[in-house]
């Protein structure tokens, strides 16, 4: 299988990197520095963070570091369940997502962390350094419990490993975790900026990209670098050139669980009963476990109904849905928010239904 | 020696190894004997000759109310450490709810098996002002000790295992100190010890988690019995022995008609200890009419499946612990009462959320994943879904017990006061759902967010990312 382009064309280091110039040049003095602190990388989906910490590491310890190979860990938990994870490590670091284990992630945190901490580095030569690097990704998504054995573990092993963590958002992370790191913000890149990778990808593929169309992508997928070069990626399979425009422009790709949660709108303003709530309960169910984080869940839903409900209702909507969010950062049952949300959509939905049909 | 001097020898108070005879007699906790005692006062001198616990005690393993199983399991251990010759004590712990019968296990057993049986009792606080003597832990270590002398009263030559089921307070305050005095006897005793601990719901009392830690059972290779609740067809068979026991004797006691013994079987909730002091109780009070008629409404309620321990009964009953699906039950099939213009809830919310014998977070997610079934109109749905919301925001960032129970009780007293328009119909109970991750983060092949795998999807041709319909 040919390498996707998102994957090809990814800087290796971090001069290479196109965007966030500054930022790169302030990274690299950073670890030119002996003293490298615990880092908290955080930023939107398909900003460039794991991009950027890759560079760190190859910074760091040099090419060793692109010599990845796939492990799976087994930990015990203390009611004696065991528990596999995968982790990608190379001979400096290793990457881990305890979110994957769910509500396990604690014993992942303490027990894996505590084990690649304990042992020391020796016979450091060159540019080694003195430390492993721990890749923690998705620390959003981390139990309570879990962010607070990771306090300690972070207080108690720095000497032997560095944290990197990678996180969407900011507010789920505990205060206590964000002011032991360096926080370090990757914000999405611009429109022209999305465009001219678009281009330089292009060129590098010899391939020609009509500007227009790297603009219609690039304002699409609202600062995610990874979808554009993906959907550039997908247009050139499905209409083979991109150079000219034949006819009619063609619309950009939506997704399909995009497409799904239109339709779940649609569902929810179709009819407001028990029956359908419990239908768009099914369907919030099929997302989440499919991955989609209940965050953009709620967004897209948000976007796909204030489209179809009345100018008057709008403010009361919004800030609802401000309220669920908010609950939604706070723990880990998501669900439970998006369906209080529905419901109350719907109330307030019907309510406005009601009082319209009253003018008449 | 001569016989005679030893007559005049005193023995102080309450020696703490009690002999088989005693500990027969105490086949009650203490509270149930003054209890008792109460009642007899109140018909004074009829009864005299008849020992109502004593006659109605298990004699042999037959009549033992346990399951055979568990017998069989207990007498085997009982029969390889008394058979092994190490020079090192076995241990053995057993667990179980109150009044299942574990006590008279062992002990029905070890007269069966001709073993001897010494228990260990706290010695009361009045000692300490008379002896003056060394402290709780330091007589606790001497009971293993003293333990090797044989008993005066004892046959000599018989085997002996010692039996701890009042563990000293100080230890339990400080079970570090326990795990020294476990390591001490260990290596120092030659007894079997069979350590007795009764399940609680509580974790300040859960003395099999505080005193019997995994590492501790494992280090001293403790065998481990766990009762259950004595069955039904066992309190039942239970029951008929001893109203077969009381019809056999001489006109002592008021019979206890049908009604009676169903009710008491009703409301014990498996406790034969207790379904014993009921009958006991309704045997001895005159008025059988006015027990029967108070039992009657505990009666009507169990035919209805709920446990309803009623007026007289009510004082020697079992806190009623209720189960999963009962309690969902109650939450979510609310009764009322109307006073006038205004309703209250048909129940005692309070009671109710003490009587859950679940972890709250768990009981809030079943209520969620079910309370939907229940409702009849939307805006009580939305009232429920905000409440239930919002306790679940007390509930994961909870910083002690007491705001976990606070959450529980939003979430309970939302969903039962805001179905005002209830679906009165069977709907079967769902476990809440577990969200798991079909796609891991870290897999083969190029790492992507699950919002892009729509367009791997196309570009591989593969479905390795689900597809949505």
């Amino acid at each position: 299988m040919s390498m996707l382009w998102v994957d090809k064309y990814r800087p290796k280091e971090l001069s290479a990197l196109d965007y966030h110039i500054q930022q790169a040049e302030e990274l690299k003095n950073l670890v030119e520095h002996s003293d490298f602190p615990h880092l908290l990388v955080y930023g939107p989906s398909g900003a460039g963070k794991k991009t950027r910490i890759m560079c760190i590491l190859k910074e760091l310890f040099g090419p060793g570091v692109e010599r990845l190979k796939m492990e799976p860990i087994t930990v015990t938990t203390p009611s004696n369940k065991k528990v596999e994870i995968m982790t990608v490590n190379s001979n400096y670091h290793i990457e881990i997502n305890p979110s994957d284990v769910g509500i396990y992630d604690r014993v992942v945190v303490m027990d894996l962390i505590k084990n690649i901490a304990q042992t020391q580095q020796i016979g450091m030569t060159g540019n080694q350094r003195d430390f492993k690097v721990v890749l923690l990704t998705e620390v959003d998504n981390l139990t309570k419990d879990a962010q607070h054995a990771l306090r300690r573990t972070m207080e108690k092993y720095s000497a032997n490993c560095r944290l990197i963590l990678c996180a969407t958002s900011l507010s789920p992370v505990i205060p206590a975790i964000q002011s032991r790191c360096l926080p370090i913000r990757v914000a999405a890149p611009s429109v022209s900026e999305i465009a001219t990778i678009l281009q330089s990808t292009c060129e590098k593929e010899d391939l020609e990209l009509r500007p227009e169309l790297a603009e219609q992508i690039a304002t699409a997928v609202n600062g995610n670098l990874r979808r554009a070069l993906l959907i550039c990626e997908v247009y050139k399979m499905e209409h083979g050139d991109l150079s000219e425009q034949v006819g009619e422009p063609l619309p950009i790709p939506e997704p399909d669980w995009k497409v799904f949660v239109v339709q779940t709108a649609s569902l929810i303003t179709s009819e407001q009963s028990i029956e359908n709530l419990m239908a768009v309960r099914e369907r919030l169910y099929e997302l989440l476990s499919n991955g989609i984080p209940p965050e953009i869940v709620l967004k897209e839903l948000l976007t796909a109904l204030l489209m179809k409900c009345d100018k008057h209702i709008i403010p009361q909507v919004l800030r609802e849905a401000a309220l669920y969010e908010y609950r939604m950062t706070q723990g880990n049952k998501h669900i439970v928010h998006l369906e209080a949300f529905v419901t109350k959509f719907m109330c307030l939905y019907q309510r406005h239904l009601k009082s319209l049909m009253q003018g008449f | 020696m001569s016989a005679k001097k030893w007559k005049v020898f005193d023995f102080g108070p309450a020696a703490y190894i009690t002999e088989e005879v005693p500990i027969s007699k105490r086949k009650t906790k203490d509270e149930n004997v003054t209890s008792v005692k109460r009642y007899k006062f109140s018909s004074p001198g009829k009864h005299k000759s008849f020992d109502f616990f004593k006659k109605l005690a298990p004699h042999s393993p037959e009549d033992l109310m346990v399951h055979p199983k568990k017998l069989q399991e207990l007498e085997g251990w009982i029969k390889t450490v008394v058979q092994s010759n190490k020079m090192k004590p076995e241990f053995l712990l057993i667990s179980g709810p109150t009044g299942c019968g574990k006590t008279s296990a062992v002990q029905i057993l070890c007269k069966a098996l001709n073993i001897e049986l010494a228990e260990w009792t706290n010695p009361i606080d009045m000692d300490y002002d008379v002896m003056k003597g060394s402290g709780q832990v330091a007589k606790f270590m001497d009971f293993f000790s003293e333990s090797k002398y044989c008993s005066l009263f004892g046959k000599g030559n018989s085997k002996k295992i010692l039996l701890i089921k009042d563990f000293p307070n100080a230890i339990i305050r400080c079970p570090e100190e326990f795990f020294s005095v476990l390591e001490h006897i260990s290596t120092n005793s030659v007894h079997p010890v069979i350590f007795m601990c009764t399940d609680s719901t509580t974790n300040e009392i859960n003395l099999q988690r505080l005193l019997f830690p995994d590492e501790i059972m494992m280090k001293h290779c403790i065998a481990h019995i766990s009762f259950n609740l004595c069955a039904a067809t066992l309190l039942k068979k239970g029951m008929k022995r001893a109203s077969d026991i009381l019809n056999a004797c001489p006109e002592s006691f008021h019979h206890p008609t049908q009604t009676t013994i169903d009710a008491i079987l009703a409301s014990s909730m498996g406790d034969i200890r207790c379904a014993m002091n009921q009958l006991y109780l309704a045997c001895i009070i005159g008025d059988q009419n006015k027990f029967v008629t108070k039992l009657k409404e505990g009666k009507a309620g169990s035919k209805r499946g709920k446990n309803v321990s009623t007026g007289s009964i009510k004082h020697m009953a079992r806190d009623e612990a209720l189960g999963l699906f009962h309690g969902l039950g109650r939450v979510l099939n609310p009764k009322r009462k109307n006073e006038g213009i205004a309703w209250k809830l048909d129940c005692d919310l309070q009671k109710l959320v003490d009587e859950f014998s679940i972890q709250p977070a768990k009981f809030t997610s079943f209520l969620f994943e079910n309370y939907l079934k229940y409702f009849g109109a939307l805006g009580d749905a939305q009232k429920t879904a905000d409440i239930l919301s919002f306790s679940l925001g007390l509930l994961e960032n909870w910083e002690n017990h007491e705001l976990l129970l606070m959450a529980l009780w939003t979430a309970v007293s939302g969903v039962m006061i805001f179905n005002e328009h209830k679906v009165s119909k069977w709907n079967q109970i769902k476990a809440p759902r577990k969200i798991e991750r079909r796609i891991k983060s870290i897999e083969e092949g190029p790492r992507l967010h699950p919002t892009d795998g729509f367009y791997y999807n196309i570009l591989t041709k593969s479905s390795k990312y689900p597809v949505f319909k």
